[in-house]
């Protein structure tokens, strides 16, 4: 084994392993996190634009040797603040009701079912747009399966905030819904 | 208002201590408010869910329209302007006035007419029903040979170039045809 060969070794190798790290956070948070950002206000194109950044950026802060201990929180990190610099009114648009076109993709088995999941889906927009911004945030964040700390992470809160902060919105959709 | 309400969201969602979790659950047990509660909680989360993946299906099933919709058009131009440049020029013809035919040349001959054998009176033989048989007229009559070019007759190249028929006619003494016989 020649001594040139070696100093090139290592970053091969180490450039192999992160990419592996970076195919399988992509394969598992690319949804999640585009369904975040679509729910958040953003187009489709949007939401891909930010997701396509944010895995970038997670690529090149692997190579360059930073540890993340949890790059969950920290891609959703990104994102949310790359759509905040995007649209700022984003705000606005999540929690409109949905047209009929759309509740036809909920694949109904009945009409009967269909008009019920309407009529809840347009109870739970109204309740759903007189919520916070932070609450409606954090309920986006749950829903998409982070734990109260990862939501803290990503909207720079205490973690006892986000529980009450959490437990307020669900009190508050629940009131609104009468369930 | 029971003293646990306020921590069962985060009980539902596992953020508790195992201790805490475990009193909670304890109490749920035995709490039929709470029991109520929670159900509501986890109905609500549900319905949460539920809605924010019919917008992103919503956002998703528009642009797939879109996107559809701008192929259609964007092939349909594209076949008609290929269309439109590879249509061929049609460029208007110079008038030709169309060739009048020729007739066909017919050539006439009168054809010899071979005298009739001469026939060997037959000797009437007694007891017989004798008749005297008569050569036929027309064999009598003289006959005309007609020849007529094949291009007269046929579509063009249907026959080899330079064909003729032939065609003898016989006319009667009355001077209507008897016969016509056509040979190349």
């Amino acid at each position: 084994m020649s001594g040139d060969g070696f100093p090139f070794a290592l970053p091969a190798s180490r450039f192999t392993a992160v990419n592996r790290e970076a195919s399988t956070l992509f394969e598992e948070l690319r949804k999640p996190l585009l369904r975040y950002l679509v729910c958040l206000g953003l187009s489709t194109d949007e939401a891909q634009d930010v997701v396509q950044d944010a895995f970038l950026n997670l690529h090149r802060s692997l190579a360059g040797g930073v540890a993340h201990e949890n790059a969950r929180a920290w891609l959703f990190s990104v994102a949310h603040n790359q759509a905040r610099n995007r649209q700022k009114t984003y705000h606005r648009r999540f929690g409109a009701p949905l047209e009929d076109g759309a509740l036809k993709l909920l694949d109904e088995s009945t009409p009967e079912h269909a008009f019920l999941k309407k009529e809840k889906f347009r109870r739970l927009a109204s309740a759903i747009r007189a919520l916070t911004e932070v609450e409606r945030e954090c309920l986006l964040l749950r829903a998409e399966g982070l734990r109260y700390r990862e939501i803290g992470e990503v909207l720079e809160m205490a973690t006892s905030t986000v529980a009450d902060t959490v437990d307020r919105a669900v009190k508050k959709l629940a009131e609104k819904c009468n369930v | 208002m029971c003293e646990f309400e306020n921590r069962l969201m985060a009980w539902m969602d596992r953020e508790l201590e195992p201790a805490d979790a475990l009193a909670i659950e304890y109490h749920v047990r035995v709490c039929m408010a709470c029991s109520v509660r929670a159900d509501e909680y986890r109905e609500i989360s549900r319905s949460f869910a539920d809605y924010c993946g019919a917008i992103s299906t919503r956002k998703s099933s528009r642009r797939l329209r879109w996107a559809v919709w701008s192929a259609t058009v964007g092939v349909a131009a594209t076949a008609a302007m290929i269309m439109l440049m590879l249509r061929p020029r049609v460029e208007p013809l110079p008038f030709q006035r169309p060739a009048v035919p020729k007739a066909p040349a017919m050539a006439f001959r009168i054809a010899p007419v071979n005298p009739p054998a001469p026939v060997e009176p037959t000797r009437p033989r007694p007891g017989r029903n004798n008749v005297e048989v008569s050569p036929p007229a027309w064999n009598l009559e003289p006959s005309v040979q007609i020849a007529i070019p094949a291009e007269a007759v046929f579509a063009p190249g249907a026959v080899p170039l330079g064909f003729s028929f032939a065609a003898e006619l016989s006319i009667a003494n009355d001077g209507s045809a008897r016969a016509l016989r056509l040979r190349p």
